[in-house]
């Protein structure tokens, strides 16, 4: 999860998704992830309190400040890099393809269900992603079993 | 290469909804690993350009893929 001032996502050329102010979200799903990991992951993204109040202390959420979220699924975050042997990342633990789009898509309806404005990539597409990381503020979210 | 600074990763988000981050360095010493592995990895030969350590900043950045690796070393 990064805060973000803004980010887009292209695909051949072509901006699929595109926000203000808010989160970049990158999403890998792991094999033994289920449809409870995509809402409670969800409720975290929607709560998690990494924007500033007055005094500079994060204590807002994505909900509290209006923010909206960028949503782009990336298998590569999966990788074991404590347990990989040699340069090369080991991705064996992530998510067949067709089970981590359903669980992809159940996060977006999820954190849409929160009340945020969720726009998105193309699940296994070619992307670049743009943004611009306000901060930097990058936060590790793991909801794995 | 771009190198950018962020203890956030380290932040522990299994309780609650605030992000703790008692498992970050203190400043002092993270800016001195912070050198040491960017000096470390321009000795491996790649060109550095570094953030301004503990400044608040704005990082723009095209992702190609997206390709996002997490390393622990």
């Amino acid at each position: 999860v990064q805060r973000v001032r803004r980010a887009s996502v292209t695909v051949a050329d072509d901006v699929v998704g595109e926000i203000e102010a808010g989160v970049m979200v990158l999403l890998g799903v792991a094999r033994l992830d289920a449809f409870p990991e995509a809402e409670r992951l969800a409720g975290k993204v929607a709560r998690l309190r990494i924007f500033e109040n007055e005094d500079g202390r994060f204590d807002r959420s994505l909900l509290d400040v209006g923010g909206e979220a960028l949503v782009v699924s990336q298998f590569t975050l999966i990788a074991d890099s404590r347990r990989q042997k040699g340069t090369r990342p080991d991705f064996s633990k992530a998510a067949r393809p067709e089970v981590a789009e359903a669980l992809y898509e159940r996060f977006c309806v999820a954190l849409r269900a929160e009340g945020v404005s969720v726009q998105t990539g193309v699940f296994g597409a070619r992307m670049q992603v743009s943004l611009v990381n306000d901060g930097p503020v990058t936060i590790v979210l793991d909801v794995g079993s | 290469m771009h190198l950018e600074l962020r203890f956030h990763p380290l932040a522990d988000t299994r309780k609650g909804n605030s992000p703790s981050f008692t498992g970050a360095a203190i400043p002092e010493v993270a800016e001195r690993v912070y050198e040491r592995f960017c000096s470390a990895l321009e000795a491996e030969g790649v060109r550095v350009a570094r953030g301004v350590f503990g400044a608040r900043m704005q990082v723009e950045l095209v992702n190609d893929g997206p390709v996002t690796i997490l390393l622990d070393a």
